[in-house]
């Protein structure tokens, strides 16, 4: 397990970090918490000419901090951060929840938010809960920055939108006031502990007890996570008895080509997508409630 | 001469003396031996199961900066001699069986015959660029058709994996006289298929080594991860052609084996040969896929299974027809494991008439070998399953039908079975029904009623099982037998060193051999070392597999020990003026008619010549062979219990009562440790482990991202109780025991699955129990589809 030869540079700002990746075109790799990518280039399916490590930029891009109508996580916050925040926790519990359900305590410390959406595992526990809160992303980049949501930064299996010579700096989720609730439910595969299924579910109960809004995102599933919008289509504006959850949980699994690994077949992961959805809405409405 | 003893030893559970060491990363393992000089061999693998190797072009890795040589069939195989088999298939009672296993090739030529199998050796000056002049080194192969599974590669157009031999390597036949008509006669037949999937030790420390020959000396030193030095030194001489006294082999700290490192690891060999052409020291360590690929796997068996019973449920005769899938090449004893999987399939069973029939057969698949276990929890598996169903068909409790078909304690000592086992003692029943007392059955039984009407699917699941230990002599062939050596020296300061041949890597003898040497030299434990594992320091060895290493090991520690204290006595009788049955040996105080000498002064004065008895030479440095003649037979009953979730498949497995009798118990918290560590193993197999090949014979599970092994947080609450029956084959009365756990947990856990899923009609379901398996068992069951 010995990777390929490559170059090494540890720059001080994000800034300079784009210029190294400028210069390298089509060699350039940025490195945050390593966590994916240095088992990667230990199998030589990466092979990367430069890496470029974000290790001195955590001041600039590891922090949490809620600006009123957002919690913002720098790109570089490890999942242990997430996990163990109080700002998390005040704001978007549901966040803390997925984030310590991520691996192990090790990679907890190391992976970062932002290196696990470039990376666009399509098995990683973030997506789900960052569709599911309408999360975006800031990004920067040679021209400046951009912001877009998570939903079109993430691609398809291990593509995204970023450019080879952009760099995640910050996620961007919004805070819904009221009576809302968030749970993120993972059925793991027994051997990595990565999502077979991952489901998120977010929603907002109105003061007569309607869904005002209701979000589902799916992990591990298909080729990328996706919001489950039959169920969220029918559940809008009912009232979230268990049949209303339970009918509208037969529809999760709507539109998605499901994969097949060793894990799961794709009829397993459909009947997945099903159960933890209902368990998912089910648990969030409970919260709401609360 | 008489003693009283201070406090026992055995029977405590002092600190573990390695321990220290070892948690504090102190350990010397392969991977930590350095020699100034040192170069590194990558070996170059076949990414194809079946594949003509039709050129070799080394000269881009040659190029590469730091490359040294590449070595290839072609260069090894006129030279040196392949790896022959450990143990040879003999059966007095059959003498047809055939035994025409070819020997395990060092390295491919001309063909490679499994994906993973080495085709070249790339040595350069240091790690990496050994790895990256490997990826230079251009290989050209012509894809063969692949022998996949054992049953396609029986038929008549199979591809032959060997071109000189057919696949079936062995079909060996037993049988006991009536069993055709029993099964006539029989008002019930039970008829299931099995599968004992294949799976993989898993070692915590991958394997390496370090070879060094000395052209000067023309001596070779290898250090490698391996369960016995000894073994290794005796196939290394014959494979280089060399004497066994040019070799030293040392097994230092040794992360695992569970069987998997029992010999036969051709990159040893290699790398010894890489050493002896480059007249330096060669050094490797594998990856973890490297180690999935190559290190052996095991179980590999189906198994057309009848059981003929009475309408009391009192099983008169059983027929087994098993397939074994060997890969490749026949690694260690690996036939044999096929057949001591089949005879075992009795169980704790009083079953009087049985037929064998076993089919060993090459595939391109990687080699099995051994492990934890040895065949015997394939057996048990299929007899604790055929149990349970046959319990459901009569409407009776698993419990009643294993009462009712138990061996009573009354056929002891020395039952033997139709397949030809020895069982040596125990208390069958006692087990079972102290299992069920452990468990509260009744109470779960009461519990999972309730749970059902809450739509909750609670299991309980029983496995009986008895497993071989102390190898020793074979249950298959009485007539070979494997001693174990031990040496006990005291020093004139009166330490005491053990030196023994049957090396721990896990198993705790650096705290237990020298526990058996307390109790006879009557010594505090910190003054007692243990030396293991390194041919220049131990004079023999068999080394550490099959559950041997205290009834074997530890009996001949016990031996040397009281050779030891026979001459202390003696020395001591001459120093106090009496004759030696007329000496005392109190707490380490020799003494005869109110005058006395200590263990130390004798330790002493042994050296200096006026006070020796005439005749009587100077030290104390005694050795003892022990060659057992019997096996021992642990044995067990455990209750598994076992939550479903219907709707996901997914299965919470909650506890795992344990009653083990392994005789008498040295160490009760290592032993405890090991019925832990080995029901691990087998709720993996149970649960999770699966080494799974795609059509064209390429590993798919060859990773720990892809092959499940559980963690310690997927493991059960185990409550463990031992019962003591000592063995009579042995004079400390242990039985070996570290596989006991691995046999029994696969069927409890599993009867427990198929047990909670009672209410859905599922019948069984093949390891390992998946989510997805245990879902879809549930489907087809409420669709009709009897699984």
């Amino acid at each position: 397990m010995i990777p390929g030869a490559f170059d090494y540079a540890a720059p001080d700002t994000v800034a300079a970090a784009i210029l190294l990746l400028r210069e390298r075109p089509g060699e350039g790799k940025v490195i945050a918490g390593g966590q994916s990518l240095l088992p990667m280039m230990k199998l030589r399916v990466a092979m990367p000419g430069l890496v470029v490590d974000l290790r001195k930029t955590r001041g600039e891009l590891s922090h949490i901090s809620n600006d009123g109508n957002n919690l913002r996580i720098g790109s570089m916050t490890s999942h242990a951060h997430v996990a163990g925040s109080d700002v998390v926790q005040d704001t978007l519990p549901v966040l803390a929840e997925t984030a310590a359900e991520i691996a192990d305590v090790q990679v907890r410390n190391l992976g970062t938010i932002g290196g696990s959406i470039a990376h666009a595992d399509p098995v990683a526990d973030y997506p789900a809960t960052l569709l599911a809160l309408d999360a975006q992303a800031e990004i920067a980049g040679p021209n400046g920055v951009r912001v877009v949501s998570v939903d079109e930064l993430i691609l398809d299996a291990f593509i995204s939108t970023l450019a080879e010579d952009e760099i995640i700096t910050e996620i961007i989720i919004p805070i819904t006031e009221g009576r809302t609730g968030a749970a993120y439910i993972k059925f793991a595969n027994k051997a990595s502990h990565f999502a077979i299924v991952g489901v998120a579910a977010h929603v907002v109960l109105d003061d007569s007890g309607y869904l005002s809004r209701v979000a589902v995102g799916i992990t591990g599933a298909a080729s990328r996570a996706a919001r489950a919008t039959a169920v969220e289509d029918t559940l809008r504006g009912q009232v979230p008895t268990p049949e209303a959850i339970a009918a509208a949980s037969s529809l999760a699994a709507d539109g998605l080509e499901c994969i097949a690994d060793l894990h799961g077949s794709p009829e397993y992961r459909q009947n997945l997508c099903r159960v933890l959805t209902r368990r998912a809405l089910t648990q969030a409405v409970e919260r709401a409630r609360e | 001469m008489t003693t009283s003893s201070p406090p026992r030893q055995v029977g405590q559970s002092p600190r573990r003396k390695e321990d220290d060491r070892l948690l504090r990363g102190q350990g010397a393992f392969s991977d930590d031996i350095n020699i100034p000089g040192t170069v590194w061999a990558h070996f170059v693998r076949s990414p194809h199961a079946h594949a003509h190797i039709l050129s070799i072009d080394s000269s881009a890795a040659m190029a590469h900066p730091g490359a040294l040589r590449v070595i290839t069939g072609e260069d090894v195989h006129p030279r040196y001699n392949p790896i022959p088999p450990v143990l040879a298939v003999r059966d007095a009672e059959n003498p047809d069986s055939t035994a025409g296993a070819p020997a395990f090739t060092l390295i491919a030529r001309n063909k490679a015959k499994y994906a993973g199998e080495i085709v070249a050796i790339v040595v350069a000056e240091t790690r990496e660029a050994a790895r990256d002049a490997a990826d230079l080194l251009m290989v050209e192969y012509r894809p063969l058709p692949v022998a996949n599974t054992p049953e396609q590669a029986m038929g008549s157009d199979a591809p032959q994996v060997h071109d000189d031999r057919s696949n079936e390597q062995v079909r060996w036949l037993k049988s006991t006289e009536n069993v055709s008509s029993t099964f006539e006669d029989s008002e019930i037949i039970l008829r299931h298929d099995f599968v004992n999937q294949r799976i993989h030790a898993v070692p915590m420390e991958p394997r390496a080594g370090i070879a060094h020959w000395d052209p000067a000396t023309q001596f070779l030193t290898i250090w490698a991860s391996i369960q016995g030095a000894h073994e290794l030194r005796t196939q290394m001489a014959e494979v280089l052609g060399l004497s066994p006294d040019q070799i030293r082999s040392v097994a230092p700290d040794v992360g695992g084996g569970f069987g998997a490192k029992h010999g036969g690891e051709v990159e040893y060999f290699l790398l010894a040969i890489a050493s002896m052409e480059l007249g330096l020291p060669v050094k490797w360590a594998a990856s973890r896929t490297e180690e999935f690929l190559s290190l052996s796997h095991a179980r590999g068996k189906t198994s057309e299974f009848e059981v003929a019973a009475d309408r009391d449920g009192r099983v008169k005769a059983l027929r087994l027809r098993h397939t074994t899938d060997l890969g490749a090449f026949p690694k260690g004893a690996t036939p044999i494991v096929a057949q001591t999987s089949a005879i075992i399939a009795t169980g704790v069973y009083g079953i009087r008439e049985a037929s064998f029939e076993v089919h060993s057969v090459y595939t391109n698949h990687t080699p099995e070998g051994a492990y934890r276990g040895y065949g015997r929890p394939e057996g048990i598996y299929l007899i604790e399953r055929a149990m349970d169903m046959l319990a459901r068909d009569l409407d009776m409790d698993p419990a009643e039908i294993r009462r009712r078909n138990m061996i009573q304690p009354e056929e002891f000592p020395y039952y033997r079975t139709p397949g030809g086992d020895i069982y040596d003692s125990g208390n069958y029943p006692e087990a079972l029904e102290r299992a069920l007392e452990v468990s509260d059955y009744e109470g779960l039984r009461a519990r999972q009623r309730e749970m059902r009407e809450n739509g909750k699917y609670l299991g309980i699941g029983l496995a009986s099982w008895v497993k071989t230990g102390g190898f020793g002599p074979s249950s298959l062939d009485p007539s070979s037998s494997m001693p174990e050596w031990a040496r006990v020296k005291v020093s004139p300061a009166g330490m005491v060193t053990i030196y023994t041949g049957s090396s721990p890597h896990g198993q705790g003898n650096y705290t237990t051999y020298a526990q058996v040497a307390a109790d006879t030299l009557h010594v505090p434990l910190n003054d007692i070392s243990v030396t293991h594992g390194d041919t220049a320091t131990v004079t023999y060895g068999s080394g550490t597999f099959a559950s041997r290493n205290m009834v074997v090991g530890g009996t001949a520690v016990l031996q040397a020990s009281q050779k030891v204290l026979d001459k202390m006595t003696k020395f001591a009788a001459h120093a106090l003026s009496v004759d030696s049955d007329g000496v005392t040996y109190t707490d380490g105080v020799f003494s005869a008619n109110g005058s006395s000498i200590t263990f130390r002064e004798v330790a002493a004065n042994i050296n200096r010549v006026l006070e020796r008895p005439p005749g009587m030479e100077m030290g104390l440095d005694e050795s003892s062979f022990y060659q057992p003649t019997h096996l021992t037979f642990n044995y067990g009953t455990y209750v598994a219990v076992v939550e479903v979730d219907p709707e996901t498949g997914d299965v919470d497995l909650q506890q795992l009562f344990c009653v083990d009798d392994q005789g008498v118990v040295v160490h009760p918290v290592i032993v405890e440790g090991q019925v832990h560590g080995g029901a691990a193993q087998g709720i993996g197999q149970a649960l999770y482990e699966d080494i799974i090949y795609d059509e064209n014979g390429q590993l798919l599970s060859g990773s720990l991202m892809d092959y499940a092994l559980p963690t310690a947080e997927m493991m059960p609450e185990f409550i463990s109780e031992f019962i003591e029956t000592p063995s009579p084959t042995n004079p400390l009365g242990v039985k070996g025991m570290g596989e006991g756990p691995t046999t029994g947990a696969p069927p409890a856990v599993v009867n427990a699955v198929v047990d909670a899923l009672a209410p859905f009609n599922v019948r069984d379901i093949a390891m390992p129990l998946t989510p997805e398996r245990v879902w879809r068992a549930i489907q087809d069951a409420q669709n009709g589809d009897q699984s």
